[in-house]
């Protein structure tokens, strides 16, 4: 052996004792993960970065920095009733919509996933289809249905009596935007519920079985058995659902363009129109009013962050 | 080296009249020779032909060598009806110069402003633009351009000698407004009378259903219109009297433009602004009358409900779902290209009562529209491209206004109007426009103040919102408008206090004309006293 030692040069050696095995795979795993790297510090950080410069900045008309203006974004948004107005706009928005889509895709999920129920194939993918369109082509279709002039639903329920004029979806402030979460819901709720049909995977048979026996009827099985086991996800949901609340965009651009006036205005909304349809752009207003509003976002995720750890452990403990 | 270039252009013009049994034809030839300089030159030549008549034309054309190397000049702007023939232009411009290739594209309106501060900020800007930004200020777009950095000055070598002698409703592009320390930086393109706000243009055949006679019974007092409106809707029954394109601020103007202004509101600063103290004033009571009988029309569900762009108001004339638009004189492209609608009719917006007009829509000097980009690398191109484009007689002047696209700032649109409708138009526009103060030319220093900018940068479209939002939902306009102009005047006083102690002589009189009726032409000799 001691030949064999003498035979292997020094560079060599240096070389096999940097270059272990564990460093090798090491190395191979940062080779990998730079281009995502390089995408996510060119398309995420430096746009935050850039966001954060531009918030304390006034921009001309070139989309150039003109001067520093220091904090005095921030305080005119406090006095901006179009901002605030958007805020509550947004606030009302993920709430409403999470209290409907959750509730009615968790029933729908509940009764797809019936063993009863005959052309389950067909109803799950009738309800998964909108989700497949676009928002933003889901707004402008419903643009034509919800017309009061000649939309096929005021022609409907005019033919039927059931109104007496026609009635206009997005003419004010609170219809247009429950008008908004409406179509929303419609479009969405196939995703959360795929989201609940997997939850409810994780609720073992036996345990329904045995439910059974004891002469447990439908109600009880759902609210004693299915609820409290899939509790933990459900928290998930729920967060997800009001993370994708917040950023609500497609529908208000394509259904009521904010309007009328800026009464359906929605925070990225808020943010989109004062970037780019006014001249000169007003990217520091806009910048400030995405950082204020990104720090609302984010808190909201680390408190559902809390809750998800929390609810894992809990799996954990049911899992044991 | 460079090679000659000879340019022929041969016109003949052969009439005939009939005069007992000699005819005589009137032959009208031009031709231009050119000489090996890039200069304009002047050629008049004379050719006898037996039995006519001899007419001389003289035509002043750019020489260029043709040993430059290939250029692609982009233009963009938002007449999407004018798609086509756009293309056609590119065509003939490129067959005159064939190193140059122009790619002329456009937008909706509302991308327009959208798009286009982004490509200047990407270095994409297109050589040439059209002008159309809203809430920048509005009393100076060319000190608006030159802040924002976006607009370089044309190429004039480029430009034929008399190239301002061309609009004649710009004062030689006087400067200031078109130009700066000399320089050109922007041309008009459409003229400012016939092209304008104020014409109401209504579906016949929507009439004629209702039992009313489309030329007697045509509205001529906002009651007329109610009554007329009544007939039509019919209590539902009928089809929706009026559409108003409510979407945005570049929609809900096309029919405050002419109404504000005929019952007596707004000045020489616009429509917002006081005629007597130059300050914002959304409460005058002239303006609130309108918005309160605009409020009307929808209250009474004569107006289309919900909110609906332009596009829909006008397929709803062309297919009867309503019977009137209120919009400017650009329609006759519009509906025959866009829609394919021709059996619409044209009058005056109705006056507030019988006693006629309250006032009138102040045109003034043509409105800068077409700009050279800070951006482009082509800028003799461009220039040669605008230089051919704004010729009084050339190819793009004769076929536009011959299509009835609308009206030029740079030709005899009496001339080359063919279409009945623009002629109407023509007719009709004497009737609601005067000729308004300017306030640049009553106060020069406007050009450097922001004092407007800051206003609308505080609230973007404030007014138009408020305006929208009352006409859907009602409410009291009056107090909405107090809140409006009082922020708004706070902010711009101040903001013309500090330009006056920098210096500016500026302030909100500039805005005002007392002495002005808005009935009658403004006397512009006192800005050149």
């Amino acid at each position: 052996m001691s030949i064999e030692m003498e035979k292997i040069s020094p560079l060599r050696r240096i070389m096999q004792l940097i270059f272990t095995r564990r460093r090798t795979e090491m190395i191979w795993c940062y080779i990998f993960i730079f281009p995502f790297v390089l995408f996510f510090c060119a398309f995420t950080i430096w746009p935050i970065v850039g966001t954060v410069i531009y918030s304390f900045t006034h921009v001309n008309g070139a989309g150039l920095i003109d001067q520093f203006v220091g904090f005095k974004n921030y305080t005119s948004l406090f006095s901006d009733s179009t901002f605030l107005r958007s805020v509550v706009n947004t606030v009302f928005f993920t709430t409403v919509n999470t209290l409907i889509k959750l509730p009615l895709s968790l029933f729908l999920a509940i009764l797809l996933t019936r063993h009863w129920l005959k052309g389950r194939t067909f109803f799950r993918t009738g309800f998964f289809l909108p989700l497949v369109i676009p928002g933003a082509i889901v707004g402008m279709i419903f643009t034509f249905i919800l017309n009061p002039a000649n939309g096929a639903l005021n022609a409907f329920l005019l033919q039927l009596n059931l109104v007496s004029r026609p009635i206009n979806f997005v003419g004010s402030r609170w219809l247009g935007m429950f008008t908004i979460i409406l179509v929303s819901v419609w479009g969405i709720l196939g995703q959360y519920m795929i989201y609940w049909m997997a939850a409810l995977q994780s609720v073992p048979e036996e345990v329904y079985e045995a439910a059974e026996i004891d002469g447990a009827n439908e109600w009880q099985k759902l609210t004693l058995i299915t609820l409290p086991i899939i509790r933990p996800v459900a928290t998930i949901i729920l967060f997800l659902g009001l993370v994708n609340g917040l950023r609500v965009f497609d529908l208000v651009l394509t259904l009521t363009s904010g309007g009328p006036g800026s009464q359906t205005y929605v925070v990225d909304y808020y943010i989109y129109a004062r970037a780019f349809t006014v001249t000169p752009p007003n990217y520091g207003v806009a910048s400030a009013a995405s950082l204020l509003f990104g720090t609302a976002a984010l808190i909201v995720i680390a408190i559902q962050g809390y809750f998800v750890t929390h609810s894992q452990r809990t799996i954990h403990e049911y899992g044991s | 080296m460079r090679k000659l270039t000879l340019f022929t252009l041969v016109v003949i013009l052969i009439a005939t009249s009939l005069s007992g049994c000699t005819k005589e034809v009137i032959v009208e030839k031009t031709v231009v020779v050119t000489q090996a300089v890039e200069k304009t030159v002047e050629v008049k030549q004379t050719v006898e032909v037996p039995k006519t008549v001899e007419v001389e034309k003289t035509v002043q054309v750019v020489v260029t060598p043709t040993e430059r190397p290939p250029v692609t000049l982009k233009i963009l702007n938002y007449s999407q009806e004018q798609a086509e023939f756009y293309k056609e232009v590119a065509q003939v411009f490129h067959n005159q110069y064939p190193w140059i290739t122009v790619v002329w594209d456009t937008m909706t309106q509302s991308d327009y402003m959208t798009t286009l501060p982004l490509m200047f900020q990407n270095n994409e800007s297109p050589d040439i633009f059209g002008t159309g930004w809203q809430g920048g200020g509005g009393t100076s777009p060319l000190a608006d351009a030159l802040s924002f950095g976006w607009v370089q000055p044309f190429d004039e070598t480029a430009l034929a000698p008399n190239f301002r002698d061309r609009f004649p409703n710009t004062y030689k592009l006087m400067e200031n407004i078109y130009s700066k320390d000399g320089k050109i930086y922007t041309i008009p393109r459409d003229g400012e009378g016939p092209y304008g706000y104020g014409y109401m243009w209504y579906n016949p055949d929507v009439f004629i259903a209702a039992g009313l006679d489309p030329e007697k019974d045509v509205p001529i007092t906002w009651d007329t219109l109610l009554e007329v409106c009544r007939k039509i809707h019919n209590g539902g029954k009928g089809p929706y009297c009026v559409s108003i394109p409510e979407v945005d601020v570049t929609q809900t103007q096309r029919i405050l433009i002419p109404f504000i202004p005929l019952n007596g509101g707004g000045g020489a600063g616009g429509m917002w602004q006081s005629n007597q103290t130059g300050l914002f004033d959304l409460e005058n009571p002239r303006t609130i009358e309108v918005l309160k009988f605009v409020r009307q029309l929808y209250t009474e569900d004569l107006a289309i409900p919900g909110l609906i762009d332009k596009a829909f108001a006008r397929a709803a004339i062309a297919n009867g779902t309503a019977a009137i638009y209120f919009d400017g004189g650009w329609m006759p492209g519009v509906f025959a290209n866009t829609f394919k609608y021709t059996g619409y009719k044209i009058a005056l917006v109705p006056a507030p009562t019988k006693d006629g007009y309250r006032g009138k829509l102040g045109k003034g000097l043509d409105i800068p529209a077409m700009w050279l980009s800070s951006q482009s690398k082509h800028p003799y191109e461009a220039s040669l491209f605008l230089n051919w484009m704004t010729e009084p007689d050339g190819w793009f002047a004769t076929q536009y206004l011959a299509r009835g696209f609308g009206f030029l700032s740079f030709a005899d649109n009496n001339r080359y109007v063919t279409d009945p409708n623009s002629k109407q138009l023509i007719q009709l526009a004497p009737k609601m426009q005067v000729v308004a103060p300017n306030p640049l030319l009553k106060c020069p220093d406007l050009s450097k103040s922001q004092a407007t900018t800051a206003v609308e940068t505080f609230h973007p479209n404030w007014d138009w919102e408020v305006v929208s939002n009352y006409f859907l939902n009602g409410g009291d306009i009056e107090a909405m408008a107090k809140e409006v102009d009082a922020k708004q005047n706070e902010i711009f006083l101040k903001a013309l206090e500090d330009e006056k102690a920098a210096g500016l002589n500026v302030s909100a009189d500039c805005f005002a004309a007392p002495d002005w009726d808005m009935l009658h032409d403004y006397d512009y000799s006192v800005y050149f006293k």
